[in-house]
């Protein structure tokens, strides 16, 4: 048999399953039904301790049901996908749907008919991967001698689905990537940095893996945050976040603010500010999925609608909160055309070295260590790979520093967005300089034991 | 419940060749009550073989989702396993270091799989929302969710322990959410519950309403609250706090990986690294004559498991590790290889992991402090390999001339493990268990962190 023809038969095979599984849940009693079946194979090889150490291959399937009875829902997902396991899973689902209140909050997205999305790497070059890999770790060993790996997970992930809707909609889809993850320190006469990690998602093995993402200016960046210091102070200064410490913000600001939980149950902030400035009016914030840097976005939503990039804060006006279609319904309010979160800021027009030039004193910070952010936004956090900026420099690294501030607050004392975006296969994001943010350090806060 | 006719596979392991084969399921079910609006309902499950195989130091590994007694599926993860193997050991020439045999034999299954029904968690979540609705109608909101996961495995190993182990554990997690004063939004939120299942656990859902209550009193309190002053301060930590500076703070520094890759701890074992109060112990399945949270009785490598003594009087006494890196720092492997799904390797991880209690009263702690804070709750957790750690502290009140006083809203503290612990000048006498969530190392993993309630200086974050 040809490979084009067991690639058809197997494309039959996971559209006639996911077809089964949605007659087996509308003839249940659903009156609305998804079902997706998925196979998949990924391949991923691992560094431990900057030597390789394990090549691990996964074969395995999704049977992912929802089944809307009458306004109660229930999803119910298994990895078997034999004739008798769909039964048994599609009759769990029509169990756990059971179990629920109705709500007709609860609705899938009108028809879209039948459509074939084909995205990524489609084929595993093993070897080629490999010799990427290798001269990886080569380059970062002989750049950044002091550099350990301690931990790489290289992978590539092939996935061939198909998703029925029980309005018509049909999605068959074939989507394959490769993802380099590392996490990594430095070490100096036996002291050891403070631990990062940093990683990319590609759809090619044509560019060596340290030119893309954040790799060469993380690793550089940990060779020099060996030798640190303690800050010394309380004081009220600016910061600059790296695209990856601003993107952990962002997760915060979209989930604490303008997500589904902060307004389904009123505890936003910013639930009445719709259409009105709530940050600086230089920050863009899209998220976009099928923007052309994002590799294998998301096509579908869970009810069936076509995913669409959108911004939920141009130009500093709240634009769109980012809802399920679920949760708009429960609000009154507008479906958001998405709910991934890749990121996409708009860049400022200021290079970053003019950015760390025009602060006096401020921190410079990597990763953000900390709390989750009060509802009001608050919150407080250990600075990690981070530096202290002085007089429009970087002097040091610092250790034991802690930040501070207010989510909502930082938004509207931005000093500037670079220029300059880092894109790493899931978001693109610039380097962001803000105001306003509690700096302490060693000194003692009043506190003593009783004798 | 699984078959273990996975047992019978080890006729197709190659002679000599270091191999694992395990048949696993993995089930979760989650409901989610968020302001009494049912936002999630879900079960999900995976189930599949895997082998790994190791080949001149290397290891290859394959997985398949199939049922344990697919002869031919188990066959084809061998196969692929050792090809992976082959394929890394043909590419790298490292010098590498023979593991020590492991001790032969089976443990066979403690305990019954169940899977209690949907319906058992919407009722436990409904009869604790539609009471906080009632008792407390000034609340913003509130979360109630009934989360269940259980993993059951079937091992098989070429030299060491067959097993057949299943851990179930079962919580209610319940967030209030209370407006301040201020018109801002603050939240307390706490787990309930551990090993077995959501019948076993809360058969009466109404024993959890004194807690709904306690917590009621605590967001009033914490709407009222005021921010710590940041710098250094004397604190007394709760045994929940104390349990997650033992997994967070020292655990993961005395990690095996971690050790080698230049962790604070490399080379400190002998080494005073806390204060001689401190002693602290990775519990496999054992505490104090009491089941721990969730025992480990043989690890992913087949390894019986036995505690680990991480820390006796002040000094640092071992690491966790796997079989490789047991033989390659000549020390003991004691069952800490884990993995999380059927398709994932064994890392290692910590199981239930305590800083053992001590001779004081919580209450005498307090009493002890005449300006600084006792912190009771937290939410989350980090730690370093140099061994700074921050904990978000969601519950805590500050201490005036050994009195509790007004609460605190959310902060952090932070710290560096090994300084720290030697400022512990007070232990309580009361060991807490927590053992909800997960810790993440690649993979997620199910552990238990205990503790007693500690004196001790600490960062705390503020405005």
């Amino acid at each position: 048999m040809t490979e084009r023809r067991k690639t058809e038969q197997l494309t039959e095979q996971i559209r006639n399953k996911s077809h089964t599984g949605l007659d087996l849940l509308t003839a249940g009693g659903a009156d609305q039904a998804r079902c997706r079946i998925a196979y998949s194979e990924t391949n991923e090889i691992n560094v431990e301790d900057g030597k390789f150490s394990l090549y691990r291959t996964m074969f395995d399937t999704t049977a992912a049901f929802m089944a809307i009875c009458g306004g109660r829902r229930g999803i119910v997902q298994s990895n078997q996908v034999g004739d008798e396991h769909l039964r048994a899973t599609a009759a769990e689902c029509l169990g756990v749907a059971e179990s629920a209140a109705p709500d007709e909050a609860w609705q899938l997205a009108p028809d879209i008919g039948a459509r074939t999305v084909t995205t990524g790497a489609l084929e595993y070059e093993e070897d080629r991967f490999y010799a990427r890999l290798v001269e990886f770790l080569d380059t970062v060993a002989e750049r950044y001698p002091t550099v350990v790996i301690s931990a790489l997970s290289g992978m590539y992930t092939r996935e061939r689905a198909c998703s029925v809707y029980s309005t018509g909609t049909q999605v068959e889809s074939l989507a394959g990537y490769y993802s380099v993850d590392i996490t990594f320190n430095a070490v100096e006469d036996g002291v050891s940095s403070s631990f990062n990690y940093t990683g990319i998602k590609t759809d090619n093995l044509d560019t060596p893996f340290i030119e893309q993402g954040s790799f060469a200016a993380n690793l550089s960046d940990i060779t020099r945050e060996v030798r640190t210091e303690a800050y010394k102070n309380t004081r009220v200064a600016a910061m600059i976040l790296t695209p990856t410490a601003f993107e952990s913000f962002l997760y915060d600001i979209v989930g604490n603010f303008i997500g589904d939980t902060p307004l389904i149950d009123g505890s936003s902030i910013w639930k009445d500010r719709l259409g009105e400035t709530v940050a600086d009016p230089r920050l863009t914030l899209r998220l976009a999925p099928r923007d052309e840097r994002v590799v294998a976005g998301r096509y579908l939503t869970a009810e069936g609608y076509l995913v669409e990039d959108y911004a939920c804060i141009e130009d500093g006006v709240l634009k769109q909160f980012v809802l399920s279609d679920y949760a708009a319904r429960k609000t009154g309010r507008d479906r958001a055309p998405n709910t991934e979160y890749n990121f996409i800021v708009t860049p400022g027009d200021i290079p970053l070295a003019d950015l760390i030039a025009g602060i006096d004193h401020g921190i410079l910070v990597n990763r953000f260590s900390g709390g989750s952010p009060s509802r009001n936004g608050d919150f407080s956090g250990v600075a990690k790979n981070s530096f202290l900026i002085e007089n429009g420099k970087i002097t040091t690294a610092l250790r034991e520093t802690m930040i501070s501030g207010n989510l909502a607050a930082m938004l509207k004392e931005v000093r500037g967005i670079s220029s300059e975006t880092v894109a790493d296969g899931n978001r693109v994001l610039p380097w962001i300089a803000v105001d306003g943010i509690t700096l302490s350090g060693e000194q003692a806060a009043p506190s003593e034991e009783r004798p | 419940m699984l078959k273990e006719t996975i047992y019978e596979y080890k006729k197709y392991f190659q002679e000599g060749v270091i191999t694992e084969l395990r048949s696993q399921q993995n089930t979760r079910r989650v409901v989610a009550l968020q302001a009494g609006q049912l936002v999630s309902n879900v079960r999900t499950a995976s189930e599949g073989i895997s082998a790994r195989v190791r080949n001149r130091g290397l290891w290859g590994l394959a997985s398949i989702a199939a049922d344990g007694s697919d002869t031919a599926a188990a066959q084809r993860v061998l196969r692929a396993a050792t090809d992976n193997a082959k394929f890394m050991a043909d590419r790298q020439n490292y010098p590498y270091t023979e593991l020590r045999p492991g001790i032969i034999g089976r443990h066979p299954l403690i305990g019954t799989v169940l899977d209690p029904i949907q319906d058992e968690y919407l009722r436990v979540a409904r009869a604790i929302d539609a009471y906080i609705v009632e008792k407390y109608p000034d609340l913003v909101s509130r979360m109630v969710y009934a989360i269940a996961d259980t993993v059951e495995k079937v091992i098989t190993v070429s030299d060491g322990y067959d097993a057949h182990v299943v851990t179930p554990r079962s919580y209610v997690y319940i967030g209030l959410i209370a407006m301040s004063p201020d018109g801002s939004p603050v939240e307390v939120f706490r787990a309930f519950g551990g090993r077995g299942t959501i019948v076993e656990n809360f058969a009466d859902p109404s024993a959890l309403f004194p807690e709904v209550d306690r917590l009621y009193e605590a967001v009033r309190a914490k709407s009222e609250g005021i921010y710590p002053e940041a710098g250094r301060a004397t604190c007394v930590i709760s045994g929940e706090l104390g349990g997650m500076l033992a997994h967070e703070a020292v655990g993961h520094t005395v990690e095996a990986d971690l050790v080698a890759s230049g962790s604070v701890a490399a080379g400190k074992i002998g080494q005073p690294v806390a204060s001689e109060l401190v002693s602290m112990v990775d519990f496999a399945h054992t505490a104090y004559g009491s089941p721990a949270p969730l025992p480990v009785y043989v690890d992913d490598e087949g390894v019986v498991a036995e505690d680990a003594v991480l820390i006796r009087d002040g000094i640092l006494t071992g690491y966790m590790h796997n079989r490789e890196s047991a033989a390659k720092m000549g020390m003991e492997a004691r069952g800490n290889a884990r993995a999380w799904d059927f398709s994932d390797e064994p890392l290692i991880r910590m199981r239930n992991t305590a800083i053992l209690p001590g001779k004081d009263k919580l209450d005498d702690l307090i009493a002890s402090v005449d300006n600084g804070y006792y912190l009771v709750t937290t939410g989350n957790g980090q730690a370093d390999m140099t061994g700074e750690f921050m904990f978000g502290v969601t519950e805590g009140y500050e201490i005036k001339k050994g009195k509790l006083g007004r609460a605190l809203r959310d902060t952090t503290i932070s710290g560096v493990a090994f300084e720290m612990l030697k400022t512990v000048d007070m232990v309580a006498d009361e060991l807490t268990w927590v053992s909800s969530g997960f810790c993440g190392k690649k993979q997620p993993m199910t552990v238990g962190l205990g503790g007693p309630a500690l004196r001790c200086k600490l960062m705390i974050g503020g405005r």
